[in-house]
């Protein structure tokens, strides 16, 4: 396999597991509400039919895990795309 | 004749120097003894069209570059998906709290409004890429 794939390779996998601690994170968050205080001035949700409420939810260095794999994926394209040469395929 | 040399160079740089003479002309130096050099012979290499033959740049193709056309794929679709994330959060942020539901009233937009800049980026990154290399390559057709 040359370098080049096993680069890419890492940095979509990079993407992928930033994208699933993202979704792990909203799915903790979902499932930890607060009950709702008549005080809070939040909005007010249903959750296993009871009423509760929720802060306001910050993605946290997740969101910076799935974008830098964004740039090295982008990185690793346009370095193949600089050592592609039609001899070598 | 040799007396005409200057002593203090070699007489082998000097005007009137004959070659086939190999005895020392001013007495002082023997001619240099150059040592023997072992040439390793090269193959000859065979060229596509793509390349340099003979001191001659021929135009580089990147037509068929897969790289070339994945990149500005991805620039593409990164940009639409930046633009698109953004547009859904500040829909999602403004009507989103009347929907009921706690995850397109805060989870989504947050998490579109946290990665669409990344995806922005990345796809302008994508395209000055591909516009880079493209110029890099390019070369004025042969007359």
């Amino acid at each position: 396999m040359k370098p080049i794939r096993v680069l890419l390779a890492v940095t979509v996998a990079g993407f992928v597991a930033g994208f699933s601690a993202v979704v792990i994170s909203a799915a903790s968050y979902v499932s930890d509400p607060f009950p709702v205080s008549s005080s809070a001035g939040r909005s007010v949700f249903t959750y296993n039919g009871l009423l509760v409420s929720y802060p306001y939810y910050e993605v946290g260095p997740e969101a910076t895990m799935v974008g830098a794999s964004i740039i090295l994926i982008v990185g690793a394209v346009a370095l193949g795309a600089c050592l592609w040469s039609r001899r070598a395929h | 004749m040799t007396s005409d040399f200057d002593p203090r160079f070699d007489p082998a740089f000097q005007r009137g120097f004959d070659r086939s003479d190999n005895t020392p002309t001013t007495g002082e130096l023997p001619a240099p003894q150059r040592p023997a050099v072992e040439r390793e012979v090269i193959e000859p290499v065979e060229f596509s069209s793509a390349e340099i033959r003979f001191g001659v740049v021929e135009r580089i193709d990147t037509r068929g570059n897969p790289w070339l056309r994945c990149l500005w794929v991805i620039a593409a679709a990164f940009i639409v998906v930046g633009v698109a994330g953004q547009w859904i959060a500040q829909n999602l942020f403004s009507t989103g709290a009347s929907s009921g539901s706690v995850i397109s009233s805060y989870v989504i937009p947050s998490v579109l409004q946290s990665l669409s800049p990344w995806f922005l980026v990345g796809g302008l990154i994508a395209v000055i890429a591909a516009v880079t290399i493209n110029a890099v390559r390019w070369r004025p057709p042969r007359p």
